[in-house]
């Protein structure tokens, strides 16, 4: 996994989101998930593309639960986009680096 | 990005790790815990970035060749002699900084080929990001800026296009609108969507016609819906014999395309997974 992604807990994803003025992209994986393990390696590629601008952030769903719960995570992978603490986006499902870049610079402008 | 920068031990220890891991069973499948994939093989932690500073391969064609022997995992031994071939194929020494944008081009050139795809007229983003490509194999340095304004025109470009192959083609285009030397996962993407326009050129050469493929999806989820309670309550119940037992026809139609699509599929990204070991090879003539 790439050097630019952290991983979250229930206890330190609300600290990471809450940057003022930075965008936070949140992956809700879980080591079962196939197209979560497929999806890792262009979420590398984006957190090092936009790692001046973006922090990528990976939550297991499994042990973290409650986060899961009360985000309202139906399915997996989910991509979810922070602005300032609050969401602006998100993305369900298999992402092309296109697509995912696409997202992201509508909230970069 | 010289591969192998520490010598002939380096290659040779390897090669060797893809051939034991192989007659141990453990390649190549990297979903199972008691099994690894090529790259995890090859690497300790099996990232792609880690492969290009050991071993000094392109990552996005590790990722490649890591899915192509996947698919070819039912064929232990055609799949040994496939990884064996792309660990030895880049010579030590070797810049190998061009293969992934030499491949990337060659991609463009599968796709504009009639036979693969017949369209009447590529979409113009086709020809701009694949100008921009050729440009880098020529020396020149493309600015992100640049970059990201063909993205952006192929992705209006998928967007609008009413016509699925069309649509795919202009897909293709906008996955590829990156520099391939550090866009790692461009070139798996795009050897998917290669696989998924050789599938729709197999479908186009099939005898079924539009009227009969609208035709079978009708009466199969007219079948589904009917089924339902049938379904929950045998859960033994197998939704395809149902719909060979009572539409004989319309299910052997369906199931023979099926497999010549799905058979295309793979057959793409196999060959783009062949194509770059010859690449990595011919990069140290």
């Amino acid at each position: 996994m790439s050097e630019c992604i952290t991983h979250a807990t229930d206890e330190t994803l609300e600290a990471l989101i809450n940057q003022p003025g930075r965008l936070v992209l949140v992956d809700f994986w879980a080591d079962w998930c196939g197209p979560c393990k497929a999806l890792a390696p262009t979420l590398d590629d984006i957190a090092e593309e936009y790692a001046d601008q973006l922090l990528v952030v990976k939550v297991d769903v499994v042990a973290n639960e409650a986060t899961a719960r009360r985000l309202s995570v139906q399915s997996i992978p989910l991509l979810v986009l922070y602005s300032g603490g609050l969401e602006v986006d998100r993305a369900a499902g298999s992402q092309t680096k296109s697509r995912l870049a696409a997202l992201i610079d509508r909230h970069l402008a | 990005m010289i591969a192998f920068p520490q010598g002939e031990n380096q290659k040779a220890t390897a090669i060797a790790r893809v051939e034991d891991a192989f007659a141990m069973g453990k390649l190549p499948s990297p979903d199972d815990a008691a099994r690894v994939g090529l790259m995890k093989c090859l690497t300790e932690t099996g990232e792609p970035r880690v492969i290009e500073a050991t071993l000094g391969i392109p990552g996005g064609l590790a990722l490649l060749a890591e899915e192509a022997l996947l698919i070819r995992q039912d064929d232990p031994a055609d799949a040994a002699t496939m990884a064996r071939d792309w660990v030895d194929a880049p010579a030590i020494g070797t810049d190998m900084t061009m293969v992934a944008t030499r491949l990337v081009t060659w991609l463009f050139e599968r796709v504009a080929d009639a036979d693969v795809l017949p369209v009447d007229d590529l979409p113009r983003c086709f020809g701009f990001v694949r100008d921009l490509h050729l440009r880098v194999l020529r020396g020149e340095t493309i600015g992100r800026a640049e970059w990201a304004a063909a993205r952006t025109e192929a992705l209006a470009a998928t967007d609008q296009e009413g016509d699925a192959r069309r649509q795919l083609v202009a897909k293709f285009a906008e996955t590829m609108a990156w520099p391939a030397a550090t866009a790692r996962t461009m070139l798996i993407e795009g050897a998917r969507l290669y696989g998924s326009i050789c599938a729709a050129a197999e479908e186009g050469r099939s005898d079924t016609t539009g009227d009969q493929r609208i035709e079978i999806h009708r009466v199969m989820d007219q079948l589904f819906t009917e089924t339902a309670v049938m379904r929950e309550a045998d859960p033994g119940l197998f939704f395809p014999d149902l719909f060979a037992e009572l539409h004989p026809e319309l299910s052997a139609r369906f199931v023979r395309d099926l497999d010549a699509a799905n058979a295309a599929y793979v057959g793409g990204i196999v060959e783009c997974a062949a194509h770059a070991i010859l690449l990595m090879r011919a990069a140290a003539a």
